[in-house]
């Protein structure tokens, strides 16, 4: 292994559970992640990193002063809280650092993090904000502070949903697999919204997730047959 | 009727009938769960503590060279820990080792010339992220000589045309075909053919650069630690982010020839690729971050391509024109024909960027006729603009279809009484398919003379039906290993990338089939220190190696009904059976042994691959497929809407019956996309490529989707298990849509995508 990478971060990794706890990692998130006790226990710990020189500190106010004294003319990085999944997390925020750059880099909660079209035209990075669904690729992390965020690690993690997550291995709703947690994400909104869709209601829904594999109607039976069970 | 063949199931079992797992859809796919719940990590979202980011200098111009280079402001930013240059004497030397393909586009990895815009040249910069990586791009001072560029395969035959791989070919632009495959030959004599027929037609069509636009963009990290297994202690183990299913081209497999090393050297980081649809274009970030990674001392670096990135992978233009003779009954005496084939960047299986060409369309698809009078002649021509992906064979056929279409309607035919007439096909395949279809789609109720049919709504209506051959692609050897574990359960490992056919669980149905056990005593596991490529993963190739999972199965059964018939105090393993994972007595129902109780290792392997999996070449034609389509047309607007699709397939045996139906809806979602608006556009006045994202390139959306009916067929005369074979590209293609729309408005469009200016076009009303 790499000096700065641990068994211990690989297994973080490597071992991530359905409860979306952060994991991961340095990089420009510049969270790192816990283990596997701390997860059970859903704490943090963070470490901060310079996002000029990669320098890493254990708390913010020692990345402060490392930017007033090495890089006075630069914007210090914020240290946000980001509630996710029903855990708030601190994370360490660059002003155009965007939701699923946050997710995938600073929290290491990849599942909805897919980057497909990166500028909001697949539907792959589908996030729960609030209750309603928002592209992560194309809405800014700091924009979220003070908002609820709902990742599909917690809605997998979530028993309500259940039937949804069977539903959807039932019927085959992924080939590749690398949109589905955005489809999911937004049938568990639809579906909060709508508890009985017509097909044409699910396609409406769904009509900006791309799917190359072709799912769209396995979507459909999914979606419908989950509802009756919900 | 054309010529027909008879297939004879082989190998043990083959023939089994009494399948109890086989065949159902009530199997959750074993990764499912992980995939929709997010926690599957792709190759894209990998990441590491301390991971560095690496990106390559891209050419702004179609094509173009380095003059002056100067990286040393780059070198000197805050946050840069390594740039490198074509001049680089380990980045020049790359990759160390090719196959033979490769030689056809032999290049350094990283070279001073960019092919295409976006094209990775002279430059790779690795910094601490991507704000600093992009920083230092921007730092490096270069002057491109501007070259001559040609995105059209036609424009490179021109007598004036630039010559842009003269290292290649000095005197035009005309490469190479993969594997050496001749690109003129004839067979049987056309003239006699011609002179045999009655009537003669003669056709133009062409394919444009469509993208399989594969879901996520390439994208790989590696790093070298110490084998964790002992091997090799005094070596470092190179890791890399996924293995890829086509032995030579896959990231672990680019890794391994650009370094120059050895694959027990290599470890995969993941199964997860998504979806590749033959697409298997590699970037340089399959050779390049492994060596990075190296130089500086073994940390991960990630480098990933964009959206845009990944639209430079097309399937390749051919324009083609072609002649054929044809009796008052519909029968093919000649084909006469000539294709320009676009072989993209360094023809093809470029080093670069690991391009795919394999059965561009020539004539080759009049294989599949029983009239052997065939002439062909194919150019194919270096280009600009994309790296040609693969053409595995399904618009051999298309012109063919095409070809029956026009017989028809000069005639005054069933396009499927055309298709009977003519096609060499193993019985009852192609029969049971168009029976199948027929019904589905109500042909006999539906069919009509083309221009004469009109909707309520004043459209023109049209549909049509479309063959193809089922691939079994053979061309490599499986290696399956079963052991029966102490716990009693029996394990394979395998180490393939996984793009979406299901078929570690079609594998894990036929294993426990055969051997008797439960499925979940049946554990096909992802094992990254496994990579002999022993499965398949295109839908054609996890079809026959299921062959070898049976076959391997079989030889582990036996072992243990002997160990089985001796824990139980016999000497007859005849006796016994084994039944939901316990060895028991046909006898004396009271004898069981469950295999757990065996307590030790017992071990199985089969290598090898099914008798002639790889059949189109031989002119045997074993399972076939046809798709029906209705389409409307509106002769006002030029719009068409895409009715009804059937989609018929003869799998020869169904393994999982969800997944192999999913195989067809896939191609279908795609090629209604391909047949009405996607297409990769350049400028050509800068080379510059036009819509490159996934706004202004329009991919099917769920409210796209034609509405699609599945019909799996079984005449069990495939080349894997139980006579089962794939599905793979084979309904990949526009020309469904194509004739339906022929149907409608009795004139065909030569030219994918049928847009409305097309439609129109073909009308006389632009």
């Amino acid at each position: 292994m790499p000096e700065q990478v641990s068994r211990r971060d690989f297994f973080k990794i490597g071992g991530m559970g359905a409860a979306g706890v952060a994991v991961s990692t340095l990089g420009i998130g510049s969270v790192l992640g816990m283990t596997p006790e701390q997860a059970v226990a859903t704490e943090v710990e963070f470490v901060y990193t310079c996002p000029i020189c990669g320098k890493q500190f254990s708390d913010h106010e020692a990345l402060k002063a490392h930017f007033e004294e090495t890089h006075p003319d630069a914007a210090i990085p914020e240290l946000a809280v980001l509630h996710i999944n029903g855990v708030d997390y601190p994370v360490q925020i660059e002003p155009h650092w965007t939701l699923r750059e946050t997710l995938q880099f600073a929290l290491g909660l990849t599942g909805s993090a897919k980057e497909m079209c990166d500028r909001g035209a697949c539907g792959s990075c589908s996030v729960l904000i609030d209750g309603n669904v928002a592209l992560s690729c194309t809405t800014l992390a700091i924009e979220c502070v003070g908002k609820d965020i709902q990742t599909i690690e917690g809605i997998a993690a979530d028993e309500t949903w259940r039937p949804l997550i069977d539903a959807y291995i039932k019927y085959d709703c992924m080939q590749c697999g690398y949109c589905t947690p955005g489809q999911l994400t937004v049938a568990k909104h639809l579906l909060e919204n709508n508890p009985s869709p017509t097909e044409e209601d699910i396609r409406l829904a769904l009509s900006g997730n791309i799917c190359r594999c072709g799912t769209y109607m396995r979507h459909v039976q999914a979606i419908q047959e989950a509802a009756a069970a919900l | 009727m054309g010529k027909t063949s008879e297939w004879v199931l082989e190998g043990t079992n083959d023939d089994r009938e009494d399948f109890k797992i086989v065949g159902s859809w009530g199997v959750p796919g074993r990764q499912s769960y992980d995939m929709a719940t997010g926690i599957a990590k792709y190759p894209r979202d990998l990441y590491y503590p301390g991971t560095l980011t690496a990106m390559c200098l891209r050419s702004p111009y179609g094509h173009a060279k380095v003059k002056i280079l100067d990286t040393s402001k780059a070198e000197a930013l805050e946050g840069v820990k390594l740039v490198l240059t074509y001049e680089d004497e380990e980045i020049a030397s790359m990759p160390k080792r090719r196959p033979s393909w490769f030689e056809l586009g032999a290049s350094p990895l990283l070279c001073d010339e960019a092919e295409c815009e976006g094209d990775e040249c002279g430059a790779v910069v690795v910094a601490i992220n991507e704000e600093v990586c992009k920083k230092a791009l921007d730092l490096i001072e270069v002057e491109w000589t501007v070259l001559p560029f040609i995105l059209d395969p036609r424009e490179g035959l021109r007598p004036d045309a630039p010559i842009i791989r003269p290292e290649m070919n000095p005197t035009g632009n005309v490469g190479g075909n993969t594997f050496g495959a001749p690109n003129t030959w004839e067979t049987g004599s056309v003239e006699q053919g011609f002179k045999e027929a009655d009537y003669t037609l003669e056709y133009d069509w062409a394919l444009n650069n469509f993208c399989q636009m594969r879901p996520m963009p390439p994208a790989y990290i590696s790093f070298w630690a110490n084998d964790p297994w002992g091997n090799n202690p005094y070596e470092k183990m190179c890791y890399v982010t996924h293995p890829q299913h086509f032995p030579a081209i896959g990231s672990l497999a680019a890794a391994e020839l650009g370094m120059g090393t050895d694959e027990d050297h290599m470890r995969a980081l993941t199964p997860y690729m998504a979806a590749r649809y033959c697409d298997f274009v590699e970037k340089r970030g399959a050779q390049l971050a492994p060596v990075l990674s190296r130089r500086l001392g073994g940390v991960p670096v990630r480098m990933v391509s964009n959206r845009r990135h990944a639209f430079d992978a097309c399937v390749p233009q051919s324009y083609v024109h072609a002649r054929v003779g044809f009796t008052e009954d519909g029968v093919i005496t000649a084909v006469q024909g000539h294709n320009v084939h676009q072989a993209g960047l360094r023809s093809g299986y470029a080093d670069k960027t690991a391009g795919h060409l394999v059965l561009p369309p020539s004539m080759n698809g009049y294989r599949t006729i029983s009239c052997q009078n065939v002439y062909c002649n194919m150019e194919q021509v270096l280009t600009n603009g994309t790296a040609a992906t693969a053409d595995p064979g399904q618009h051999q056929v298309d012109q063919v279809n095409l070809a029956f279409g026009r017989i028809a309607d000069e005639l005054g035919m069933d396009i499927t009484d055309v298709m009977l007439k003519n096609i060499h096909t193993t019985k009852p395949s192609l029969e049971k398919c168009i029976e199948e279809g027929k019904k589905a789609i109500d042909w006999d109720n539906k069919w009509h003379l083309p221009g004469t049919k009109q909707l309520e709504d004043g459209r023109m209506h049209g549909i049509a039906a479309r063959f193809c051959f089922s691939q079994t692609w053979g061309m490599i050897s499986y290696n399956v290993n079963l052991s029966l574990r102490p716990d009693g359960k029996v394990y394979m490992p395998y180490c393939e990338g996984y793009t979406g056919t299901f078929w570690p669980d079609s594998v894990r149905m036929v294993i426990a089939e055969e051997i008797g056990m439960k499925l979940e005593d049946v554990i096909v596991y992802f094992a990254p220190h496994f990579p002999n490529w022993q499965q398949g993963d295109a839908t054609d190739r996890a079809s026959t190696c299921t062959w070898a999972a049976k076959e391997a199965a079989i030889g582990l059964k036996q072992q243990l009904l002997v160990v089985g018939a001796g824990f139980l105090g016999s000497t007859d393993p005849s006796d016994f059976d084994i039944v939901d994972s316990c060895v028991v007595s046909k006898s004396n129902p009271d004898l069981v042994l469950p295999l757990s109780a065996i307590g030790a290792q017992y071990a199985s392997d089969f290598v090898g691959r099914p008798m002639d999996a790889f059949d189109a070449t031989l002119g045997v034609l074993r399972p076939m497929n046809v798709d029906f389509c209705e389409v409307a047309v509106d002769t006002e607007t030029g719009e068409v809407e895409i009715l009804n699709y059937v989609s018929v397939h003869d799998f020869g045996k169904v393994m999982r019956l969800s997944s192999a139906l999913g195989q067809l809806e896939q191609p279908i979602t795609m090629s209604a996309g391909r047949a009405l608006r996607e297409q990769v556009i350049w400028d050509k006045n800068t080379g510059v490529m036009l819509n490159g994202n996934m706004i202004d390139y329009k991919p099917p959306t769920s409210l796209d989707q034609p509405p699609i009916t599945t019909v799996p067929v079984e005449t069990r005369c495939g080349g894997g298990a139980y006579g089962s074979t794939g599905v793979a590209h084979a309904h990949c293609s526009a020309m469904p849509v194509s004739l339906a729309i022929a149907n409608a408005i009795g004139a065909f469009i030569p030219q994918e995508p049928f847009t409305p200016d097309k439609v129109l076009k073909a009308l006389g009303k632009l």
